[in-house]
């Protein structure tokens, strides 16, 4: 229903208090009978309210203009958070400069060149061998055709970025079995996402140490669903201890690149291998969209 | 911190100073936004929160009733976190861990402040779909001109200023009311 310029007129004086007295009252009467109207009313009064001149929409347009500019610098961060990304990219970026392929300015190339092979490739130019190598359940990480000459026990992924990385890996960290809230709480809201369903098909057991100086072997598996392609997404696996401050500064144990290789119409799977030397205590694992900055699951384990 | 700095960035706020904003933003958000997305959150939500807070702030001190016991980075965090737990607790349905006590308590619907946000995003959008003309005359209109100085400045009849005035109305009600976003923002 439409409504005539009577009854603007009438909304109008309501709400600049010129309708008085038992007009007012009547108009009231009706509001609560129409629900149409009333809501008529509403939208009336936050035009008049959200539009005008006043100070305060004065500072929601230079705040909303802030946080628009903010976004060209979406990983502002501070302190080591900002170190322990800006290498990475740093080397990634350099990488992907010197392979040759940087007539694109779009970001999503990166992770599929990086998952082809190193050397200067051009773009997609192979997409059947690519294809296959995904496929290949028993090869479970393509990307590491890149770097023959690394052991299998310590699979680093795509170069540059990875070697930015593996420095604090080696580390032992100490810790104990005392749970973290912050990461507790973040287990139990896991699966907020609508758009896309993300599930963890093969879990990290806990872990017996028996000897010394071992390293702890970590597997997950994921399946995820989702209607866009997200292929080309930039997934990453972070492993925390229970440490409330690394948690609080965001700076993980380790970070790697996750694999995503699709399967069939909109679903992907992530197989995840790697060896971390751990001292026992409890840890978290994080996957997370990295370009949407994003934490999608979050999991424990022991280490024994 | 000294009160001197204090004083600068709330007058700052209220003063709508874009020069202080910008300090505000540039000093304060990648906390907010890195505590947001610690906490189930994206770098948006955090934005979000962000704007809130200083909307908080800035009623605050127009109602002169703010009153600052600490710096004012952490005043603004404390309330940011606050904020964000308060969203996070009605999203997950579930009781979110407040492990300190904080600086800030609001009374504040800070629901009825979301939407509120909401909405003047999505207004603003619409209101630039308006041709020109209908912008002038709204902008008059919700600044409580006359409807006798509208037709003076737009040269127009008072009759026919009148007509316009509801037409222009009409657009735009139109507009937001058929746009999605309206539709769930008051769907209740």
């Amino acid at each position: 229903m439409a409504f005539d310029e009577e009854k603007y007129r009438k909304i109008e004086d309501y709400l600049d208090d010129r309708l008085k007295g038992e007009s007012r009252k009547k108009f009231e009467q009706e509001m609560q009978a129409d629900d149409e109207l009333s809501k008529e009313v509403e939208l009336h009064k936050d035009m008049e309210e959200l539009l005008s001149d006043s100070p305060e929409n004065a500072l929601r347009k230079n705040l909303s203009r802030l946080a628009g500019e903010a976004t060209v610098e979406p990983k502002k961060g501070s302190g080591k958070w900002t170190l322990a990304l800006l290498v990475p990219i740093l080397l990634a970026l350099a990488w992907w400069f010197f392979s040759g392929d940087n007539a694109s300015q779009e970001r999503a190339p990166v992770p599929e060149t990086e998952e082809i092979a190193p050397a200067p490739q051009e773009q997609g130019s192979n997409p059947e061998t690519i294809e296959e190598e995904k496929l290949d359940p028993i090869n479970s990480e393509p990307e590491e055709t890149s770097e023959p000459e690394v052991k299998p026990s310590t699979p680093p992924p795509s170069p540059g970025r990875k070697r930015g990385q593996r420095e604090p890996a080696p580390r032992a960290i100490a810790a104990n079995f005392v749970p973290n809230p912050s990461l507790e709480f973040l287990i139990e809201n896991n699966l907020r996402d609508t758009e896309l369903s993300i599930k963890l098909t093969r879990k990290q057991t806990d872990v017996q140490l028996d000897g010394a100086e071992e390293p702890t072997p970590f597997r997950i598996k994921i399946q995820l669903q989702s209607r866009a392609d997200i292929s080309q997404q930039d997934f990453k696996l972070h492993l925390f201890s229970n440490d409330r401050q690394a948690f609080d500064d965001f700076s993980p144990i380790s970070s790697d690149d996750l694999n995503i290789v699709p399967l069939e119409a909109d679903v992907y799977k992530i197989d995840f291998t790697k060896s971390y030397a751990l001292e026992p205590g409890l840890y978290y694992y994080l996957v997370e969209d990295f370009s949407e900055e994003k934490i999608h699951l979050v999991e424990k384990f022991e280490v024994k | 911190m000294n009160v001197t700095t204090n004083t600068e960035y709330v007058r700052g706020i209220v003063e709508n100073d874009l020069s202080v904003l910008k300090t505000i933003y540039r000093e304060s958000l990648p906390e907010v936004i890195k505590y947001v997305r610690r906490n189930s959150g994206t770098q948006d939500d955090g934005k979000d929160v962000f704007q809130e807070g200083i909307l908080v702030i800035f009623r605050k001190a127009s109602e002169g009733n703010l009153e600052l016991t600490t710096s004012f980075h952490n005043f603004l965090f404390s309330i940011c976190k606050r904020i964000w737990l308060k969203k996070l607790r009605k999203i997950s349905g579930k009781e979110v861990p407040f492990d300190e006590v904080l600086e800030y308590s609001s009374e504040e619907d800070l629901e009825e402040a979301f939407l509120k946000s909401q909405k003047w995003e999505l207004f603003n959008k619409r209101f630039m779909d308006l041709s020109e003309e209908c912008r002038q005359v709204l902008k008059m209109l919700f600044n409580k001109v006359s409807g006798k100085e509208i037709a003076e400045k737009m040269g127009y009849t008072e009759d026919y200023a009148k007509r316009k005035k509801y037409k222009c109305k009409q657009s735009l009600a139109d507009l937001i009311k058929s746009d999605p976003i309206y539709k769930h923002l008051t769907k209740k």
